[in-house]
């Protein structure tokens, strides 16, 4: 292949070979363009663009590389290629200078929307067709990265589909490769899934035990190349061993490969995408990768799918591909949701202290089992009450039953609702958000409690002791036996993982040692008083997916910035759980949480447990609450 | 000066259809009205199942009835009404049109008979609305306890149940959840704790309610009451003939009886006559057994089929003994003090409401529940032992009377308002001409 042309396109110019000018130029959209020619004589160029003889914001980028000439000799040309940083410029709007250290050179205009894409063809098929495959392969790869603002900007997607079309013409197209069990080489992709517009997550499945591969390239729809081979994590398909079965016995049954990548500029495309393989006997094939996938559960459940099976995790694929995929994922939807309405029932009670915060998923039948109790406690009437639904689909239905609720129980409260489902930690920082208390309580729509009351008594534990980070309240389930007395943590024998474990689970409420205030490692995101000042330092964040372990991640925060958590016997709610979720679709969101969790506090948690302070079967506090909190 | 008024709010106008509950509440009405020191008011809900129309009135669902400015029908729609719960989906019915109403009436007392239908919400409606005035609950059946019609007989065995809890309710209906019948107490009591006082018709029905949760100092025992009617005649005549009166579900046990007839045999020397109503709304099983039954029994058993109440003086004469064989616990039945007024021992499962009114051996014969070989047994005895009928027939006790009742009712709510309205309340009663005189 073009090795000299590789050295030759970085290296010097043979001096006879340079002449500067202006080969082709073609639009790809009003916002960049593409010239082919020779520009300068440095690969690092001092480059501006004009229009009019005005200075256009624009970034410029240039690649160089070695173009053959009719007699077979190679010369030296510049693909330009730039981008206006300014969405309302348009390249039609005057004659256009480019301006190359003291060269300028004339690029002409763009004409409107029409007879781009004929110029385009031109370029590619005179500048960019000629070269040689490995020079082509740079050229897509250069453009989708070149591209990266055009892509993002607002006539982003027109942008992607030039690209693909250059792609199609100018990439090297190599064999498809056909699987089949009795070959021994074998390529495939599952599945690939858009984390966001520049992180993707691939799953599939490779076979190379007659030539090793050398290279896998993830090639983008635009073009962009990404190298996957030294970062792919490979785990065992018992499902393809047994396709290959006519083969005999595999050296290595770790045939699964995952791998979470960047591609460093954005792809829009979900179709088009490519997987290459080249083993080391130089030969090379393609593999076609379906339409990628995008909805975020769709995403968030095949990424989980792998750990899920898994006894022992493996921590490359959780450290490396895992979990980078999915806190870019939650990050990206936190990020971009938005209220999508927020609505008023009752008159706002006046300067309130409390701000309660209820996400509802679903199920927005409990607002009237919670308003039902509220409606019996006036200081329920006189806090900051918010509901923050992240299901839009039920806006209506909230809105319906909200209607009904502030006529039938005259408890005042607000809904927010959000354009989607975010999680526990966004849903309550979307309300939190919107809060006016100086005191918050975060609350589970499934939560009612034992009698009116406890708000005060919640409060005023909280008042009488400066300083400390979130107080719980005991919890109980359906039949009196306690779900919450504060948690702690447990490892299982032989494992390294901490799960988390509830003080006196089951026992019944009445129980004495369950019935001492005590400052604990955490207390349950289902109901949790905190300072508001306090909460805008630590907010809750949204690591997790599906709400779980978040209040042990506040909770070990809070401690770790000095604060103690409290639980409060005192005040007593009863926790309907477990009817968000399936526990089935529970399952692999738990098991990536509790790595995640044990990942990020294992050490805090290790010395936590070696303190004795918090020995569950120790029932008298270790400080008393009196004495002005916690240490 | 005006008197202090009750507002009785029934699940049904024993007009539209009659029934044993509402019966009463308008009885009660009128036994105040004529007692005179409480203007009462009577607000019957309406509207399907229990009746066919559609709205009365287009935008109210108020209507009064036959000209009695006291009296009116409450149409509710039961569209999406949420059975579980007790409650209907749209609520505007109770905080708009109910809290209107209670508004133009202003009464001074609101007697709940039931809220079925209704919704138990209306409990907080009327306290929100007006907040001074005492609300009285009558506890009619286990509504409120039991998801199974209020009569907490566990579904999968039929065995009574004593107590409820969110597992056994589940145990009893699978599918839904211990979660959710734990939702539906708190739902139902956090509405009722706004109740000033519970009326139970028996000490059976009051500890079942206090064993739920409502404190005993809430909740008065009063047994339900009749007008007095004249016994029955009584020819002379073997004691053979026995009557079955009441509605035909599952739970009022007329296959019991049949059942019992059937093991007696053709020769057996003595007839049933039944009397009662919706046979044809039962599930088609059972109405399929029961018509199998009913043909088994052909020569000992009539089917009568519907009776008018009126014919009752009628229809006791020609028997000897009323059977009461329901599987459920009944509260206070009132087939049996209507038994009782005619001079007629009655025949009775040997559990809850029934037991408490019927003495074993002094005012009629117990059997056990559920078993028709039991019912057998004493309805053979009756037949059969010369003497036993006049015996029986002495020592039935005298049936509470209405106007006694309503006056225990009327010396009740004066007793609340004292609570509610504090020291000044006698001045408040004299003014209003309802001052205890001595």
């Amino acid at each position: 292949m073009a090795e000299s042309a590789a050295s030759l396109a970085s290296a010097s110019v043979p001096a006879r070979a340079w002449r500067a000018g202006v080969e082709q130029v073609a639009w790809l959209g009003p916002h960049a363009l593409l010239a082919v020619g020779s520009f300068s004589e440095t690969a690092q160029a001092d480059l501006s663009l004009l229009q009019g003889g005005r200075p256009l914001k624009a970034e410029c980028h240039l690649l160089t590389f070695a173009a053959p000439l009719p007699d077979g000799s190679l010369t030296r040309k510049q693909l330009l290629c730039a981008v206006l940083a300014d969405e309302g410029a348009d390249l039609a709007d005057g004659p256009l200078t480019l301006g190359a250290g003291r060269r300028s050179f004339q690029l002409g205009q763009r004409a409107g929307s029409n007879g781009s894409s004929g110029r385009l063809g031109l370029l590619v098929r005179r500048c960019l067709a000629p070269l040689d495959a490995r020079t082509r392969n740079r050229v897509t790869d250069f453009l989708a990265r070149a591209c990266a603002t055009a892509i993002d900007g607002s006539g982003g997607l027109r942008v992607s589909e030039r690209l693909f079309d250059i792609r199609q013409a100018v990439r090297e197209r190599l064999p498809l490769q056909v699987n089949q069990p009795e070959q021994p080489r074998g390529l495939y992709a599952d599945r690939l899934l858009t984390i966001d517009e520049r992180a993707f997550y691939l799953r599939g499945w490779m076979r190379d035990e007659e030539s090793r591969a050398v290279r896998i390239t993830a090639v983008s729809p635009e073009g962009a190349r990404t190298e996957l081979l030294q970062r792919i994590h490979r785990f065992p398909r018992p499902d393809v061993l047994e396709f290959y079965a006519p083969l005999g016995q595999s050296r290595d049954s770790r045939l699964g490969m995952l791998c979470y990548f960047e591609l460093g500029t954005p792809s829009l495309l979900p179709a088009g995408w490519l997987l290459e393989m080249e083993e080391a006997d130089g030969t090379a094939v393609q593999f076609p990768i379906p339409a990628t996938a995008r909805d975020p559960e769709v995403v968030r459940n095949t990424v989980l799918d792998d750990p899920a099976r898994q006894r022992v995790l493996d921590e490359q694929m959780m450290a490396d591909n895992v979990r980078p995929a999915l806190t870019r994922l939650q990050q990206r939807l936190e990020d971009t949701v938005s209220v999508r309405t927020v609505n008023q029932y009752g008159a706002p009670p006046e300067a309130p202290e409390i701000s309660i915060v209820v996400p509802i998923y679903q199920h927005v039948e409990h607002l009237e089992m919670q308003m039902a109790e509220f409606g019996n406690d006036p200081q329920l009437k006189a806090a900051d009450l918010v509901y923050v639904l992240d299901s839009p689909e039920q806006a209506d239905a909230l809105d319906y039953k909200a209607s009904q609720l502030i006529a039938m129980y005259e408890v005042p409260f607000r809904t927010v609702v959000l354009d989607r489902n975010v999680g526990f930690a966004g849903a309550n920082n979307a309300g939190l958000a919107l809060a006016h208390g100086r005191l918050l309580l975060l609350l589970n729509s499934d939560v009612v409690p034992a009698a009116p009351g406890w708000l005060q008594v919640m409060r005023d534990f909280y008042d009488a002791n400066p300083g400390i980070g979130a107080l719980g309240p005991k919890l109980l389930y359906e039949d009196d036996s306690i779900q919450h007395a504060g948690m702690c943590f447990h490892q299982p024998p032989g494992s390294s993982e901490w799960l988390d474990a509830h003080y006196f689970k089951g026992m019944h409420r009445t129980l004495p040692a369950a019935n001492v205030a005590r400052p604990v490692p955490a207390v349950s995101g289902a109901c949790m008083m905190i300072s508001a000042e306090l909460y805008r330092r630590h907010p809750l964040r949204g690591l997790y997916v599906r709400g779980d372990y978040e209040d042990f991640d506040i909770c070990m925060r809070l401690l770790e910035a000095g604060h103690e958590n409290w639980y409060l016997p005192e005040a007593e709610l009863y926790h309907l759980e477990g009817q968000s979720y399936t526990s089935v679709m529970r399952i692999p969101a738990n098991r990536y949480n509790m790595w995640l969790h044990t990942h990020l506090w294992s050490e805090r948690i290790d010395s936590i447990m070696a303190s004795g302070r918090y020995d569950p079967s120790d029932a008298a506090p270790a400080t008393a609450p009196e004495d002005g909190g916690p240490r | 000066m005006s008197k202090p008024k009750v507002l009785y709010v029934a699940q049904n106008h024993p007009e539209v259809r009659p029934g044993g509950a509402e019966g009463y509440a308008l009885n009660l009405y009128d036994a105040v009205r004529e007692i005179g020191d409480f203007e009462p008011i009577f607000c019957a809900r309406t509207g399907p199942p229990i009746s066919d129309v559609k709205r009365y009135v287009g935008g109210s669902p108020f209507t009064s009835v036959n000209d009695d400015p006291n009296q009116y029908f409450f149409w509710t729609d039961l569209t999406n009404y949420d059975w579980f719960y007790g409650r209907p989906a749209d609520k505007s019915i109770l905080f708009r049109f109910f809290r209107d109403f209670l508004l133009a009436h202003r009464p001074d007392v609101i007697h709940f008979q039931h809220t079925l239908f209704i919704g138990y919400e209306a409990v907080r409606i009327a306290r929100q609305t007006l907040p001074d005035t005492p609300i009285v609950y009558m506890l009619h059946e286990y509504l409120p306890i039991c998801h199974r019609d209020g009569q907490m007989v566990r579904t999968k065995s039929e065995e009574l149940c004593k107590e409820e809890t969110p597992h056994r309710c589940h145990e009893c209906f699978p599918e839904t959840s211990p979660q959710t019948f734990f939702a539906r107490k708190r739902f139902i009591q956090s509405q009722l704790r706004h109740v000033d006082l519970f009326i139970a018709p028996g000490e059976y029905v009051r500890d079942r309610y206090v064993d739920w949760g409502i404190p005993a100092d809430r909740i008065k025992v009063a047994p339900y009451a009749c007008w007095p009617v004249e016994p029955a005649r009584s020819p002379d005549r073997p004691r053979n003939h026995f009557a079955f009166f009441g509605q035909f579900t599952p739970y009022k046990g007329a296959d019991v009886l049949l059942e019992a007839m059937a093991s007696l045999g053709e020769d057996f020397d003595g007839h049933v006559w039944i009397y009662g109503a919706n046979l044809e709304t039962q599930r088609p099983e059972f109405k399929a057994t029961f018509e199998s039954m009913l043909e088994a029994t052909g020569r000992t058993v009539t089917f009568a089929g519907q009776y008018d109440h009126a014919e009752l003086p009628n229809l006791m004469e020609h028997i000897d003994w009323v059977v009461v064989p329901s599987i459920w616990w009944e509260t206070g039945p009132i087939v049996v003090l209507e038994a009782f007024q005619y001079g007629r021992p009655v025949i009775c499962s040997n559990i809850g409401g029934m037991s408490e009114k019927v003495i074993d051996g002094v005012s009629g014969l117990h059997f056990s529940r559920r078993d028709p070989a039991s019912l057998a047994d004493a309805i053979r005895r009756a037949a059969g032992t010369p003497g036993l009928w006049d015996r029986l027939r002495a020592g039935i006790p005298p049936v509470p009377r209405i106007m006694e009742h309503a006056a225990e009712m009327t010396e009740a709510y004066r007793r609340l308002l004292e609570a509610r309205l504090g020291p000044s309340t006698e001045a408040v009663l004299e003014a209003a001409g309802t001052g205890r005189d001595g």
